[in-house]
């Protein structure tokens, strides 16, 4: 089981190009600088405005910035907001699914009604309540979209610790004498975890998505730093004259997330052991 | 009966559940195990019988503290287990150790042998953390398992195996008591035979007492010192286990035994026992004596009033017939 996943992934298609998608996107915000002759910031005053040529490659913005630069620098927020944020999440929503989970009762009724409030209340407009309190900006973007977005975590790993805590290992354990962090620890999270990997890698897709519309929309990163949503604006304001600038930070966005997206899902195929029956 | 010294003694346990039918409806109470005593001896074994659903395994998990009791109380060295607390918990828990039927659901997937058989070992700190190695390797000598299976994970044994190590893990803390929860009826025959012998020869070794469940009474009679059978939560016949399998006498003991396949009987004469029905649900206990409606000897009275557990020739007995 536990050996041969890699093998099962192999087999998957969608999940190896979702894979090379998240891997590219990684790749190339880690290696910006080498890749791009421009700082992201560097205003080229007589080029404003200019489609896509050799000189910029994805043509130049309203200040003359280019692109291209800009893109890739902007990957690199959109992928730290996204680890950042769903990091914190799966964390927050471990800690709250274990808790309930494990013990049950009353404890589990208070969280999961908690969880429920917190579903009931549109997380988008929850975020922009939040962020018109605080100051725009990736710090509070990350901790924001994580603050918000923990609670199918919290439901998954608490339906995974109900349907483990009563096996006999966990019982075996507990008859010695094992205390509950031992056995949470132990017995419980490495056994629960595999749909938590899945959902943390769809919810960097959301999480990216999230960010690039906050950003959009002037409440996210705040410019000059660059992102593929702030870029978008700029788009917006210049869409007959400047398609460029619309198109591509609008591709990147798509791209991103349907890699995250179909490499989770091939993750979750991989891990699911219904899906084995019917393929062995 | 035999005398002995007793170190767990089980008085009047009970364990109630109750469920609802629908978010409003009415509550039922489900009697798992409705007062049930009896006493675990020093070096001897102990046998629960009866089909499944009468409530031996609760019986085991609540002596394990696993599952909170409704009434009744567990002694060990005449204290009361629910009022022990910090180090008597914890010399209770090393003394009393457990073995389930399944052993591929006993084992963490995830965990090294090694690491399921050091974890007692690391909970009550009886060895020094160097020993630990050594201490895994006994214990796999123990139960006749080779000692380079300690790096290896539990898909990788069959059944038996498995069954081997989930014993190993159970001698860990060199325990007194071991409670074993139908540990064969998983396993293939020829395994059972050779896990039996591990059984019986490690109990005379490490002077062990069982508590032994299992609804095989082949190997009930083969094992055990004193057996009780259970029917829909109770004991209705104690007595030990020569006397019980040479001359039963609750008509429940006596399908028991009868349902055992015999490869010489010419036919599988049921000696009108109605062996086809099934128990009744738990959850709807027949009036009087539970297993009436089953009972080809029945009387009248067995109808109308529920029989209690009396002292007979030796045994213990809750059967109108003896009762005069």
């Amino acid at each position: 089981m536990k050996d041969n996943w890699w093998e099962r992934l192999k087999t998957n298609k969608m999940a190896i190009a979702g894979g090379l998608i998240v891997l590219f996107m990684f790749i190339i915000s880690i290696f910006a600088p080498m890749i791009t002759p421009y700082k992201p910031n560097i205003i080229d005053r007589y080029n404003i405005l200019s489609p896509p040529d050799t000189r910029h490659l994805f043509g130049t913005d309203d200040l003359g910035r280019d692109v291209f630069s800009r893109m890739l620098y902007g990957a690199r927020v959109s992928l730290s907001v996204g680890f950042v944020a769903v990091g914190l999440s799966t964390a927050i929503g471990v800690i709250f699914g274990a808790i309930a989970g494990y013990y049950g009762g009353i404890v589990d009724r208070i969280i999961m009604r908690f969880v429920d409030i917190m579903l009931a209340i549109p997380t988008f407009f929850l975020i922009l309540a939040v962020i018109a309190f605080l100051e725009p900006g990736i710090r509070n973007i990350m901790i924001v979209i994580g603050l918000t977005s923990w609670m199918g975590v919290a439901r998954l790993i608490r339906a995974e610790f109900i349907s483990l805590r009563n096996r006999e290992f966990v019982l075996a354990s507990k008859s010695t004498g094992a205390s509950d962090l031992m056995i949470i620890v132990r017995h419980l999270l490495p056994n629960s975890m595999s749909p938590v990997i899945v959902s943390a890698v769809l919810g960097i897709a959301g999480a990216v998505l999230l960010e690039s519309a906050l950003s959009f929309l002037g409440l996210g990163v705040q410019p000059p730093t660059p992102s593929w949503g702030n870029i978008l604006t700029i788009g917006k304001d210049n869409i007959e004259i400047a398609w460029w600038l619309s198109v591509f930070p609008g591709v990147a966005i798509l791209i991103t997330v349907l890699g995250y997206n179909l490499f989770g899902e091939g993750l979750r195929d991989v891990f699911d052991p219904r899906i084995w029956e019917r393929n062995d | 009966m035999e005398n002995g010294l007793e170190i767990v003694s089980v008085l009047n346990l009970q364990k109630y559940y109750t469920t609802r039918s629908g978010f409003l409806g009415r509550k039922n109470i489900l009697k798992a195990v409705d007062d049930v005593s009896f006493k675990i001896k020093k070096d001897k074994v102990f046998a629960l019988v009866g089909e499944s659903g009468c409530g031996k395994s609760t019986v085991a998990r609540t002596i394990l503290l696993l599952t909170e009791k409704t009434a009744g109380t567990i002694f060990f060295n005449n204290r009361d287990i629910s009022t022990l607390k910090g180090k008597d918990l914890k010399a209770y828990r090393r003394f009393v150790q457990i073995i389930f039927q399944d052993p591929f659901a006993s084992l963490n997937p995830r965990m090294r042998i090694y690491d399921t058989l050091s974890e007692p070992l690391k909970v009550h700190k009886t060895v020094p953390v160097k020993m630990y190695k050594e201490r895994v390797a006994t214990l796999l000598d123990q139960v006749g398992l080779n000692h380079s299976v300690m790096n290896r994970y539990p898909h990788e044994f069959s059944g038996g195996q498995r069954q081997r190590i989930c014993i190993a893990r159970a001698l860990a803390l060199s325990p007194g008591v071991i409670v074993a929860d139908e540990p064969l009826s998983s396993l293939d025959v020829s395994i059972q035979a050779q896990i039996l012998n591990l059984l019986k020869e490690l109990k005379v070794k490490n002077s062990l007492s069982f508590l032994f469940i299992s609804h095989d009474l082949n190997i009930v009679q083969y094992f055990s010192d004193e057996v009780g059978v259970m029917y829909l939560g109770k004991i209705v016949e104690q007595a030990p286990s020569e006397e019980l399998f040479s001359k039963p006498m609750h008509p429940y003991t006596e399908m028991l035994l009868n349902c055992i396949p015999k490869i010489n009987r010419l036919q599988n004469s049921s000696n009108g026992y109605d062996d086809k029905t099934d128990t009744p649900s738990p959850l709807n206990i027949p009036k009087g004596c539970p297993f009436h409606p089953r009972c080809p000897k029945r009387l009248k009275q067995c109808e109308l009033v529920q029989p209690v557990l009396k002292e007979y020739n030796g045994r213990a007995i809750a059967c109108h017939l003896y009762l005069i």
